[in-house]
C-alpha cells in the first residue's frame, strides 16, 4: 500500500521566494502533491520500489529554482485582490469589513453549485416570511388611514350574550347626547342603490347612509367639492350624496364638472356635492355616501327596538377604550330600565375599531406567521448544513490564514460575512417571490379577511427582510465558524486521511441540525394536517339545501318605482311567470334571505293566546320571505304539513311555516301545527290602507334545517313567510335547471330585464359557488399552512439525504474494509439507513412532542377536529418515516456498491 | 534523437490545448496522455506542466475548477474555453504551415 509521502515541504521550498498569497500557495501544493503522489503510485504499480518510485517523482519537481522562475513569469503577474485576512494594523473595522465583503463575493462566485443551492433555499424561506408578513402588516399592523386612527372605536348595542349587534336610531341618539368620553360619534347604515344613467346600464353601487359628521370624524376631506354640512342629516334637508374616487373615474369618467350633478339613485334624484378620496374605505369599498336623514319611523318611540345601524366615534383626549366602554355599558343599563319593553335585552360596548375590523383574523395571521418561521428555521438548518461540508474543504485555507496571524475573531468574521452576504442575496429573490406571491393573495384572497388589498411591500416590510435575512446569516454562519474556532490546526495542515476531532463534532452538529429541521417538518405537518381535516369536515357539512343546478342573482326593488306592496307583488309574478317558462327550469323563486346571503332579520315574537314574555325572555326567531316552491327550489325536505303555496295570498289567512330547530326550541313536546305566532315585525303598504304591524299567523308546515350562515354556524329558528302575505323589496332570485349554470345565468338574467330594463343584478351566482366562497377563508389558511408543509417536508428530506450522503462520503473507506471482511451489500445498506433512520426517529418524537404543546394555539381554527387528533398525529409520523426511508436508502445503495478496494486506496 | 528543446517550447500551448479540447483533465492525466500519445518523444515534468497550465488559464484559454468526487481527493481539472478553441484552431493551422514549410525546405515527401 502506497503511503503518501509529505511532498508539501519539497514544493513550498521551492516557492518559497514568489511570496504568494497563502491560499495561492496552498492550492498549488496540493495540487502538485497529488501529481507526485499519482506518479508514485503508478511507478510502484509497474514494481517500482517505493523509495525509488518517490525520488523518480522529486525529480519530476526539478532541482533548484526551475520551478520558481518557470511560476515567477505567471503567478506574481497575477494582480490579486489585495485581501489580507488577519487585517493589516491601523485598519479601520469599516475597511476590514469591506475587504471581507469582496473576498466572500469571490469565493461564492467560484462555486456557483453551492451558491444557487443555499441562496434557492434561503429566497423560499425568506419570501414565504416576507409574504406572510406583508399580510400582517397590512392588516393588522398598519394603523387605518384615518386621522388618529388610534382614537376612533366602534359603537355598538350588545345582545344578552354580549355579542355587538347593531343599534336602534333613538339608542344611538341617546348614547351621543350622553357619553362625555366618546363626545363625538356618528351612525351608518349599508344601503346598496341602483344608479341609473341615461343611455348606460343600471349600475348597482355600494351604499352608506351616514350622519353629517362621518367625514370629519375620520378626518376625510373631500378631492373635489366638499363633504356633508352639519345640517345634511336633519328632517327635511336636500337630497345630496358624496361619491368615491373610484366611482368617480370609472363611471363618471373623471369629470370635473361632477359636482353639482344630479344622480338618480333607487329612482330618487340626489346632488353630487363633493369626491371622496380612494382612502375612505371603512366599512370596506363604498361608493356613495348619502346623509343619515331619521324617517318617521326612526323616530316612534315603539321603533326602539329596530336594530340596524353601526356606529363609530371618537375618543375624548386621554380617554381609553375600556372606561369608554364602562361608561356606554352604564348609559345602557339606564336605557333598558327606563324603556324596558325594548332594551331590557341589550347593552352597549365601545371597541377600538381597528381591533373591531381584524380582531375575527388576528390569531389566524400570527399562527401562520409562526408556522413560516419555522420553515425560515428548517432553511437555516439546511444552509448551516451544507456550509459545514464547505467548510470542512477549506479546513486547510482556514489553518493557513490562522497560522499567519488572522485571530479567531477575525476569521469567524469573515465567515459569518460570507453568510450574510449569502443570506441577503436569497433575501433579494425572496423579495420577488413575495411580490408575485402578494399577487395572487390580491387576485385570490378571501373576502373574511380585511383589508387584503392593503397589503404591499411597504418600507417596514423591507426592513423587516433585511432584519430577517442578516438574523438568518448570522444564524446559520454561526455554525462552521464556531467549528473553525474548535478545530485543531496542526491535524488541519497535516495532510492527513483520517477523521479529526474537529470533523466527528461537525458530524454531530449536522445530525443535531438534521434532528432539528425533522422535528419543525413535523409540527408544521401536523398543523397542516389539521388544517386539511378541518377543511374537509366543513365541507362535508350537510348545508340542508341542495346547492347543485341552482343559480341566484339579486335585485333592489327601488321604492320610488315600487311603492306599494302590490307593485312588488307583481314584480314577483312577472319574474317568476317567465322564469318557469324557460326550457330545462325544474323549479324557481323568489326569496328574502337566501342562505349565505347578507339579508337577515331577526325579530321577536309571541305565541297567539299567551301573555307577551316578560323583558329579557323574548322569543326570537329569524324571518325569510319566501315564494311557493323556494323550498322545493333548493331541495329542502318538507317534515310535517304543507310548503307555502299559490293560494297563500294576500287575501288569506295568514299561515308560516317553521324549521326543525325552531319546534325543538319553542315546541319540543308537541306539534306546532294549527299553533299561531304573532311576530313583532309587520308592514304593509298599500294604497287604502293605512300602515299597519300584521305579520304572523297559523303554522302550517315544518321544514328541515338549512345552515343559512355556513357550515360552521348551527341553524336557527327559522320563520318562513309567504312573499305574496309580506313583500320585501330585496329579493333574491332562485332558478334549479337541468342546463348549464352560464346558460341558465343568461337566460335568467335576460328575462329580468324584460320584466324591469332598469334593475341591475348583482351577486350573480350559483349556490354551489356560493358556498365555496362561504369556506374561502378556512381554505386560505389550509392552502398556506399546507404549502409551508410542504416545503418543510422537501427540505427535511433533502437534509436527511444531504447528511447521509456525506457521511458515506466520508466513510468510504471503513465501508469498504467492511465489505472486504465480508460484510454483505444489505448490512452496508441496513447501516447507513439505520444511521437516517435513528435522526429521523429521534426528530419525529421530538416534533410530535412540540406539536402536542402547540398545535392549542390553533384549536379555534379548527372544526370538527380536536388540536390532538390521533390520527393526524399518527398519519404524520409515518409520511415522515417513509420520507426519511427513501432519503436514507438512496446513499446507503451507493454505499453498499463501494468497491473495497478502490475505497482502500482513497485518502 | 530527442525534440529540439526550442521546437518543443512554442508546441506545448497547442498540446495541451488539444488535449483537453473535448474533455476535461487533470495535470498528471494530462502528463500521462502527453508522454503515451508522443511515444515518449515529449515528456512535460511538473516543474513545467503546471506553470504552463497556470500561464493558460491566467490568458484564459483554459479554465481550472476544483472537482470533489465521493471518496476520492479532490481534484483539479482544466477545460478548454471559447477562447482557447480560437487560439487551438490558429495555432493548429500555424503548425501546418510551419511544418508544411519544412518539409518543402528539406524535401521530405509523404507518400
Amino acid at each position: 500500500m502506497h503511503n503518501p509521502h509529505d511532498w508539501a515541504g519539497e514544493i513550498r521550498a521551492r516557492l518559497a521566494h514568489l511570496a504568494l498569497e497563502p491560499a495561492r500557495e496552498a492550492e498549488i501544493v496540493e495540487e502538485l502533491s497529488q501529481h507526485l503522489d499519482d506518479a508514485v503510485r503508478d511507478s510502484m504499480g509497474r514494481g517500482v520500489p517505493q523509495a525509488e518510485a518517490r525520488a523518480q517523482a522529486l525529480e519530476e519537481l526539478e532541482s533548484g529554482d526551475v520551478l520558481e522562475r518557470a511560476l515567477r513569469g505567471v503567478e506574481q503577474a497575477v494582480e490579486r485582490d489585495p485581501v489580507v485576512l488577519g487585517g493589516v494594523k491601523g485598519d479601520n473595522i469599516v475597511v476590514s469589513l469591506w475587504q471581507d465583503v469582496r473576498y466572500a463575493a469571490r469565493k461564492l462566485r467560484r462555486t456557483p453549485g453551492f451558491t444557487v443551492v443555499a441562496a434557492s433555499t434561503l429566497a423560499i424561506a425568506i419570501g414565504a416570511t416576507t409574504a406572510v408578513f406583508s399580510i400582517v402588516n397590512g392588516v393588522l399592523l398598519k394603523p387605518l388611514p384615518f386621522r388618529n386612527p388610534a382614537e376612533l372605536v366602534r359603537v355598538a348595542a350588545t345582545s344578552r350574550d354580549g355579542r355587538p349587534i347593531s343599534m336602534s336610531y333613538l339608542d344611538f341618539v341617546d348614547y351621543r347626547a350622553q357619553s362625555k368620553l366618546v363626545p363625538a360619534m356618528s351612525a351608518y347604515d349599508e344601503e346598496s342603490r341602483n344608479l341609473t344613467i341615461a343611455n348606460s346600464a343600471p349600475q348597482r353601487l355600494r351604499g352608506l347612509r351616514v350622519s353629517a359628521n362621518y367625514f370629519s370624524l375620520i378626518g376625510a376631506h373631500a378631492i373635489l367639492g366638499h363633504v356633508f354640512a352639519t345640517d345634511d342629516d336633519k328632517a327635511g334637508a336636500a337630497p345630496v350624496a358624496v361619491i368615491s374616487e373610484g366611482l368617480w373615474r370609472t363611471t363618471f369618467g373623471g369629470d370635473a364638472g361632477i359636482v353639482g350633478r344630479v344622480v338618480q339613485l333607487n329612482g330618487t334624484p340626489f346632488t353630487v356635492i363633493g369626491v371622496a378620496p380612494a382612502t375612505v374605505t371603512y366599512p370596506g369599498k363604498v361608493d356613495i355616501w348619502v346623509p343619515l336623514v331619521p324617517t318617521a319611523d326612526d323616530l316612534t318611540p315603539g321603533n326602539r327596538g329596530a336594530h340596524y345601524l353601526r356606529g363609530m366615534g371618537r375618543l375624548a383626549p386621554h380617554a381609553s377604550a375600556e372606561s369608554a366602554n364602562a361608561e356606554l355599558a352604564g348609559i345602557a343599563k339606564q336605557l333598558a330600565s327606563k324603556f324596558p319593553d325594548t332594551n331590557a335585552e341589550f347593552g352597549a360596548s365601545i371597541t377600538p375599531l381597528q381591533e373591531s375590523i381584524v380582531g375575527s383574523v388576528h390569531t389566524a395571521l400570527y399562527v401562520m406567521l409562526g408556522c413560516v418561521g419555522f420553515v425560515l428555521l428548517i432553511a437555516c438548518a439546511n444552509v448551516a448544513n451544507l456550509l459545514l461540508v464547505r467548510a470542512a474543504a477549506r479546513e486547510s485555507e482556514i489553518a493557513i490564514r490562522s497560522a499567519i496571524g488572522a485571530s479567531q475573531g477575525q476569521i469567524t468574521r469573515q465567515l459569518v460575512t460570507e453568510s450574510v452576504l449569502l443570506s441577503l442575496v436569497g433575501a433579494a429573490a425572496g423579495v420577488l417571490l413575495a411580490k408575485w406571491t402578494i399577487s395572487a393573495v390580491h387576485s385570490f384572497g378571501p373576502a373574511s379577511v380585511p383589508r387584503l388589498d392593503e397589503v404591499t411591500i411597504d418600507g417596514r416590510v423591507l426592513a423587516f427582510t433585511a432584519c430577517v435575512a442578516m438574523l438568518t446569516g448570522v444564524l446559520f454562519g454561526l455554525v462552521p465558524a464556531i467549528h473553525a474556532r474548535r478545530a485543531n490546526i496542526g491535524q488541519m495542515l497535516r495532510e492527513s486521511t483520517g477523521g479529526s476531532s474537529g470533523r466527528k463534532g461537525a458530524q454531530r452538529t449536522r445530525s443535531a441540525l438534521v434532528v432539528s429541521e425533522m422535528a419543525l417538518a413535523v409540527m408544521l405537518l401536523v398543523g397542516a394536517g389539521l388544517l386539511g381535516r378541518s377543511f374537509v369536515h366543513l365541507i362535508d357539512v350537510d348545508p340542508g339545501y341542495s346547492p347543485d343546478h341552482v343559480v341566484t342573482m339579486s335585485v333592489s326593488l327601488p321604492s320610488g318605482k315600487y311603492k306599494w306592496d302590490a307593485d312588488e307583488r307583481g314584480f314577483a309574478n312577472a319574474v317568476m311567470t317567465q322564469l318557469l317558462a324557460l326550457p330545462g327550469v325544474e323549479n324557481a323563486a323568489l326569496a328574502f334571505g337566501r342562505p349565505l346571503s347578507e339579508d337577515g332579520m331577526r325579530t321577536g315574537f309571541d305565541l297567539a293566546g299567551q301573555p307577551p314574555a316578560p323583558p329579557g325572555q323574548r322569543k326570537t326567531a329569524d324571518l325569510r320571505f319566501v315564494t311557493p316552491g323556494f323550498f322545493g327550489t333548493l331541495g329542502m325536505k318538507i317534515l310535517q304539513g304543507r310548503d307555502i303555496l299559490e293560494s297563500d295570498r294576500e287575501n288569506s289567512a295568514q299561515v308560516v311555516v317553521v324549521s326543525q330547530q325552531f319546534v325543538k326550541q319553542y315546541f319540543p313536546h308537541e306539534s306546532p301545527l294549527g299553533k299561531r305566532i304573532k311576530l313583532g315585525y309587520g308592514w304593509q303598504r298599500s294604497a287604502n290602507k293605512s300602515d299597519t304591524l300584521t305579520a304572523g299567523g297559523e303554522i302550517v308546515g315544518v321544514v328541515a334545517d338549512m345552515k343559512a350562515q355556513g357550515a360552521d354556524h348551527d341553524a336557527l329558528e327559522t320563520v318562513y313567510l309567504p312573499f305574496a302575505q309580506t313583500p320585501v323589496n330585496e329579493v333574491s332570485i332562485l332558478v334549479r335547471s337541468s342546463q348549464p349554470p352560464d346558460v341558465v345565468l343568461n337566460l335568467a338574467r335576460a328575462r329580468v330585464r324584460e320584466v324591469d330594463p332598469d334593475l341591475p343584478l348583482y351577486n350573480v351566482t350559483t349556490m354551489t359557488e356560493a358556498i365555496s366562497g362561504s369556506v374561502a377563508g378556512p381554505r386560505f389558511y389550509t392552502v398556506l399552512l399546507g404549502s409551508f408543509a410542504a416545503i418543510a417536508l422537501v427540505l427535511a428530506a433533502l437534509g436527511i439525504y444531504g447528511v447521509i450522503s456525506y457521511s458515506v462520503s466520508q466513510r468510504t473507506r471503513e465501508l469498504g474494509i467492511r465489505i472486504a471482511l465480508g460484510a454483505t451489500r444489505q448490512g452496508v445498506m441496513g447501516l447507513v439507513v439505520g444511521q437516517g433512520m435513528v435522526l429521523a426517529g429521534v426528530g419525529i418524537a421530538a416534533g410530535l412532542g412540540g406539536a402536542y404543546w402547540l398545535t392549542r394555539y390553533i384549536a379555534t381554527l379548527l372544526f370538527g377536529v380536536g388540536a390532538v387528533d390521533a390520527l393526524t398525529f399518527c398519519s404524520v409520523a409515518l409520511v415522515l418515516l417513509a420520507v426519511a426511508s427513501v432519503s436514507s436508502w438512496l446513499p446507503a445503495r451507493k454505499a453498499s456498491r463501494v468497491d473495497p478496494l478502490i475505497a482502500m486506496r482513497a485518502a | 534523437m530527442p525534440a529540439d528543446r526550442e521546437l518543443k517550447k512554442g508546441s506545448t500551448d497547442l498540446l495541451i490545448l488539444a488535449l483537453v479540447e473535448h474533455e476535461a483533465r487533470h495535470g498528471y492525466e494530462l502528463s500521462k496522455l502527453i508522454v503515451s500519445r508522443s511515444r515518449g518523444v515529449v515528456k512535460l515534468h511538473v516543474a513545467s506542466l503546471y506553470p504552463l497550465l497556470y500561464r493558460l488559464e491566467k490568458r484564459g484559454l483554459v479554465a481550472g475548477r476544483w472537482v470533489e468526487k465521493a471518496g476520492q481527493r479532490r481534484r483539479r481539472y482544466y477545460r478548454i474555453t471559447a477562447a482557447g478553441e480560437k487560439v487551438l484552431a490558429a495555432q493548429r493551422k500555424s503548425w501546418r504551415e510551419f511544418v508544411a514549410a519544412i518539409n518543402r525546405t528539406i524535401k521530405v515527401s509523404h507518400a
